[in-house]
């Protein structure tokens, strides 16, 4: 079994993601515009769609990084549950907000595609309702999770409710292939890499974008779990601060 | 219309088009600035308790 105390050690992850940040920063500040260009200048209209088809390039990678960074919160609460990984919650804690912002772009483009190409901002169905509550899910958990006294507690409960929340993850997945006639969201168009149901000219924007978004994610979330480390230092320096100051308050009254 | 009004009209869907990716890049901004700006105040006030302590400022990893 990998031992996954080795990686426990808030020194070497603050080593390493510091050399992995500037990188991974790098990657989503270049990748973004190229993308961009890709999605708005360089790609066709779709013959049934029109331009609003451009929608897609920021609203599909928006849903991939939902559901993986929901997946990722999940795994890493169970980590931490499960192993007492000391920076499992701090991971998870980290995710959170992150994955509620891609939940949020993911539902609102997703509106905004939905007007004027099914006629309606919203319907009920089984997909856009199961995204609806994995928002409230990301929501939920930064809630409970400062909702107790005891931080333990909170990192507790709230990742009790990121577990047993993960069975939205496969229904979100599978809602467009198997309740397809119940819902006016379209099928998954890039779920077979080797012949996806979208042209090389719509395939690229979409790809660049969701490289620039998984560095996004990346780079958020190393700066929000350094920024958490950090946290937990200056507490603990403040701790030992006020230790000593009052031991020195007491120890001249001593005859 | 010239060809830049055109390109902005989006053959009449610009608005839903445009609003898109605006809600994008802000969500997208607003959370990374944020991010970073409570990075930035959490690393200065550590190095700021740091000193206090008497203690060379423990760099976490050689990043200014």
């Amino acid at each position: 079994m990998v031992n996954l105390h080795r990686f426990a050690n808030p020194n070497r992850f603050m080593r390493l993601s510091g050399l992995i940040l500037p990188w991974a920063s790098v990657v989503a500040v270049l990748t973004f515009p190229v993308g961009l260009y890709l999605a708005l200048i360089n790609s066709p209209p779709d013959y049934e769609q029109r331009e609003t088809v451009r929608i897609m390039y920021i609203h599909v990678p928006a849903a991939w990084m939902a559901l993986f960074s929901y997946t990722c919160m999940a795994a890493a609460s169970a980590v931490a549950l499960i192993w007492r990984h000391p920076l499992a919650d701090l991971a998870a804690k980290s995710i959170a907000p992150v994955g509620a912002c891609f939940t949020l772009i993911c539902l609102v483009t997703g509106s905004l595609w939905g007007q004027p190409t099914w006629g309606t901002w919203w319907v009920w169905d089984a997909r856009l309702t199961s995204v609806l509550i994995l928002f409230f899910l990301f929501v939920g958990y930064m809630v409970l999770f400062d909702a107790f006294d005891d931080p333990t507690k909170g990192a507790r409960a709230a990742g009790i409710l990121v577990i047993v929340g993960f069975v939205f993850v496969p229904i979100i997945k599978f809602s467009v292939d198997i309740l397809e006639l119940r819902t006016l969201h379209q099928g998954a168009s890039v779920s077979k890499l080797s012949a996806p149901s979208v042209h090389e000219s719509m395939l690229w924007p979409l790809l660049v974008m969701a490289l620039a978004y998984a560095a996004y994610f990346i780079s958020l979330l190393l700066v929000r779990m350094r920024s958490a480390i950090l946290a937990a230092r200056v507490r603990s320096l403040r701790m030992m601060q006020a230790q000593r100051a009052s031991r020195a308050a007491i120890v001249p009254e001593r005859p | 219309m010239n060809g830049f009004e055109e390109y902005f009209a989006m053959g009449g869907d610009g608005r839903f088009i445009w609003s898109a990716y605006a809600v994008a890049a802000l969500v997208l901004i607003g959370l990374a600035v944020a991010s970073v700006w409570s990075y930035r105040a959490r690393r200065s006030e550590f190095n700021v308790l740091q000193e206090l302590d008497g203690g060379t400022p423990r760099s976490d990893d050689g990043n200014p």
